[in-house]
């Protein structure tokens, strides 16, 4: 089955700047994260693949047609875009009122209260955009977007500047539409609330695909990657001598009661270190990895683009 | 055209700030014909027929040009341009639909304009014809203003600048030093009807019109050709430039 979104050797660039280098992948159904730091070049890939932006080169498809030539395919998308770009004149009723009778929903009334719902955002429906909180505002986009029911939703930092409790429940429901069969697309350099929502995730450093998998995957896909381990032990300036002499250990720092190690070889560590320490009479009281998190993927990512 | 579009358009043109900044703009030809008369007593229809034609050509074309120019102008830099954009409607369809919008906002000042201009005529003694022919120039003119700024808007960030080169350079000035730019000039068209509507008007209206002809399907057809250019440069844009 063919995937709903398909790019194929897109580029963009402003003059010199290259934005967006030679990307070439789908999307397919449930929550894909789109991830990279500021100016990585999400929101360009984003606008490129919604057709707002024009590729400098290659080619982008939604379900199946190039969305610049053939604009019904709007019928079945639906994108937020990034801050807070909304019409601040217009309540959210209004507002979300507007994006339905642009994407000519049948019976818009019924549509516009349902997205409402969807967001929980009843309360607050007759008030102006202009006196929303961030938070709020980002709700109300969401519910535009997902007025129309779009088949394919993609949304740029949803979660900026939403509260805790309002992260939770739009993680929630973009999880629920994936899990639903849609095609949730949603960038962020929130790294923790990615790894929440996303089954795949698409890794960007300055314009270029970093990676592409599961966290999972994006790891075990960097398993060259130095490591560091953190090592609590009774003696641990005698367990730094020891290990300066095992190959894969990179760089060893001594912090108090624990020794940090750099490792290019985890593995290996981990079958050595046990009876380095035996053969030492050092006694291990905690071995632990420090940067197993999407974090310190992301940031290996980072550095290594 | 599209129906939720031209509202939406519509009603952020003519929210109320603007509108009365805008309405006071277009008033001053009016103003200018009630302290002229009050002045020297009454004012004849050349005296009405010139004011117009010389303080209405810079007040109404600057009201155009900041209605008109805003059209996209204002989502494009603000970012909501996208829930436009990712609207399954055609783009001949949004082309000639923001057009409309602007054509109707700047008609509305424009014939408050004109009703202004009508009553101060009155009240000094200038003829209800006189004060009638100024509804056509400026709806004439509201159509080709606006058919040139909504795309000069879109394509152009800073629009009032650039608009302000047109109207104040290029009608003012070049077209009244350089023989046949005055044929470029929106205000000349309806100026053209006017003068034709009216049968003269005098030596400040041949002044103002220099080269063109006067004649009302001449300045209709001038303004349907800027209007097709404008469309079709719109549609052409949106298909063709980056929206954000």
């Amino acid at each position: 089955m063919t995937e709903p979104i398909q790019l194929s050797d897109v580029s963009k660039w402003f003059g010199q700047k290259v934005a967006v280098s030679d990307v070439t992948l789908t999307f397919g159904a449930g929550v894909t994260g789109l991830l990279g730091p500021n100016g990585a070049g999400k929101t360009t890939l984003i606008r490129v693949m919604t057709g707002l932006q024009r590729p400098s080169a290659g080619q982008v498809t939604v379900l199946g047609v190039d969305p610049r030539r053939n604009v019904d395919v709007y019928g079945r998308l639906a994108m937020v875009p990034e801050d807070e770009a909304v019409y601040t004149h217009l309540t959210a009723r209004q507002f979300i009122r507007l994006n339905a009778d642009l994407r000519k929903v049948e019976d818009p009334a019924a549509a516009v209260t349902r997205a409402i719902a969807t967001v929980e955002l009843e309360d607050s429906a007759g008030r102006a955009l202009e006196g929303f909180s961030k938070g709020m505002r980002q709700r109300a986009k969401v519910a535009a977007a997902l007025v129309s029911d779009p088949e394919i939703l993609i949304l740029d930092e949803p979660l900026n500047g939403a509260d805790p409790v309002q992260r939770a429940s739009l993680i929630s429901l973009f999880v629920r539409l994936g899990e639903a069969g849609r095609t949730v697309i949603v960038s962020s350099h929130v790294l923790g609330e990615v790894e929440r929502m996303a089954s795949r995730i698409v890794a960007m450093v300055d314009g270029r695909l970093a990676a592409i998998g599961t966290v999972a995957q994006l790891r075990a896909a960097m398993t060259d990657r130095p490591r560091m381990i953190r090592i609590d032990a009774d003696r641990p300036r005698d367990l730094a001598r020891a290990l300066m002499a095992v190959d894969g250990v990179d760089g060893i720092r001594l912090r108090e009661s624990t020794v940090e190690i750099e490792t290019s070889d985890s593995l290996a560590l981990a079958h050595r270190l046990p009876a380095l320490a035996a053969e030492s009479g050092i006694e291990l009281r905690r071995v632990e990895p420090t940067d197993e998190s999407l974090e310190s993927v992301f940031r290996y990512l980072v550095g290594a683009g | 055209m599209n129906l939720a579009l031209f509202r939406h358009q519509l009603r952020k043109l003519l929210r109320r700030g603007r509108l009365i900044g805008l309405g006071l703009l277009a008033a001053v030809p009016a103003l200018v014909i009630f302290v002229v008369g009050s002045a020297t007593g009454s004012v004849s229809n050349q005296e009405l027929v010139g004011i117009v034609a010389t303080v209405g050509a810079t007040t109404f074309p600057i009201a155009a040009l900041i209605l008109a120019g805003a059209t996209l102008r204002d989502e494009k830099d603000d970012g909501t341009l996208a829930y436009l954009y990712l609207a399954p409607i055609p783009r001949p369809i949004m082309a000639l639909t923001s057009i409309g919008a602007a054509v109707a906002a700047t008609a509305l000042v424009g014939l408050g304009a004109a009703a202004l201009v009508l009553v101060a005529g009155l009240a000094v003694g200038a003829d209800l014809a006189v004060g009638l022919a100024t509804f056509p120039l400026y709806l004439v003119t509201a159509v080709g203003y606006s058919a040139l700024f909504v795309p000069v808007g879109y394509l152009i960030p800073r629009v009032i600048l650039t608009g302000l080169g047109y109207v104040i350079v290029w009608e003012q000035i070049v077209a009244r030093l350089v023989t046949g730019v005055a044929n470029t000039s929106v205000w000349r068209f309806g100026l053209s009807i006017y003068s034709d509507i009216i049968e003269g008007g005098g030596n400040e209206l041949t002044l103002a019109l220099g080269p063109v002809t006067p004649g009302t399907w001449g300045g209709i057809t001038k303004v349907a050709a800027v209007l097709t250019i404008g469309w079709s440069a719109l549609t052409y844009s949106l298909h063709r430039r980056d929206a954000l």
